[in-house]
């Protein structure tokens, strides 16, 4: 391998190792095991690249992270459904951070109805 | 500004973007597309203005590598100002943001002047440094 080709090669991966393995997307953020809220929406930001939900839980302020907007209309939930006031349960993991109030939804329950954003995941 | 912004985000685009499910991703991997392109290029022609790699006569990489440099900020630029519309007063309220735009604006400023001709050795430093910082502090928008 040419000098430059193996210096700059070396150089990156040192780089690529060095840089911490944060996440925002995905999973890997958030802690291992299964988590529920139950609350009242306070406010609602739907839409692209996901949609953010205020939770009044327990006297917490909490964040709930659900899906993309096809994600959502494909568990059956409409924007409507998710207006501030409702009373919803989330199912999903919270942030690995036990300080950080922010719960990542798989499942959204609305009057006894479960509605699976990530059919796939248990 | 504020009422800008809000304006900006009920446009028919932002309104679509928001809700798309494939042309907000397009969209997202252009903006990122241009960023790899930009600072593709500002790299290597920055560390051969400076010396600091072999390679062919400085101005002949720096007059090469300058279009697709120009042609990425061009793609960043462009599908970044889409991204914004989006949710433009989150945006401009968040403090990497504008950090990344201060950025920006600097590493602009830097380009312009030496915009035809060889960058000082000065002018080569600042871009190698600025613009992965303007990268940096765009990604860490996504976290905060």
């Amino acid at each position: 391998m040419p000098a430059l080709t193996r210096r700059l090669t070396l150089g990156c991966l040192a780089a690529a190792l060095a840089l911490p393995a944060a996440a925002h997307h995905g999973w890997r953020w958030t802690a291992d095991g299964n988590f529920e809220l139950t609350g009242t929406i306070t406010a609602a930001e739907l839409g692209n690249p996901h949609g953010v939900l205020t939770v009044e839980a327990n006297d917490e302020i909490w964040t709930v992270e659900i899906g993309q907007p096809w994600r959502n209309e494909r568990a059956g939930l409409t924007d409507a459904m998710l207006a501030p006031g409702a009373e919803i349960t989330a199912q999903g993991h919270r942030h690995a951070d036990p300080e950080a109030l922010v719960l990542k939804a798989e499942r959204i329950v609305i009057g006894g109805q479960t509605y699976d954003l990530y059919p796939d995941r248990s | 500004m504020t009422e800008a912004f809000a304006a900006l985000e009920a446009t028919a685009l932002a309104q679509h973007l928001k809700a798309a499910r494939w042309t907000y991703p397009l969209v997202n991997a252009g903006h990122v597309a241009g960023l790899a392109l930009l600072v593709g290029a500002i790299v290597p022609m920055n560390l051969r203005r400076l010396g600091w790699v072999p390679g062919p006569d400085p101005a002949a990489v720096v007059g090469f590598l300058r279009p697709f440099a120009v042609a990425g900020l061009v793609l960043a630029a462009g599908c970044g100002a889409l991204l914004f519309a989006t949710q433009a007063s989150d945006y401009a309220a968040n403090g990497w943001f504008r950090l990344k735009i201060a950025l920006l604006a600097v590493a602009l400023v830097n380009a312009a002047r030496h915009l035809g001709g060889m960058p000082s050795r000065r002018g080569a430093a600042l871009s190698l440094a600025l613009w992965p910082l303007v990268l940096l502090s765009g990604r860490m928008i996504g976290y905060s």
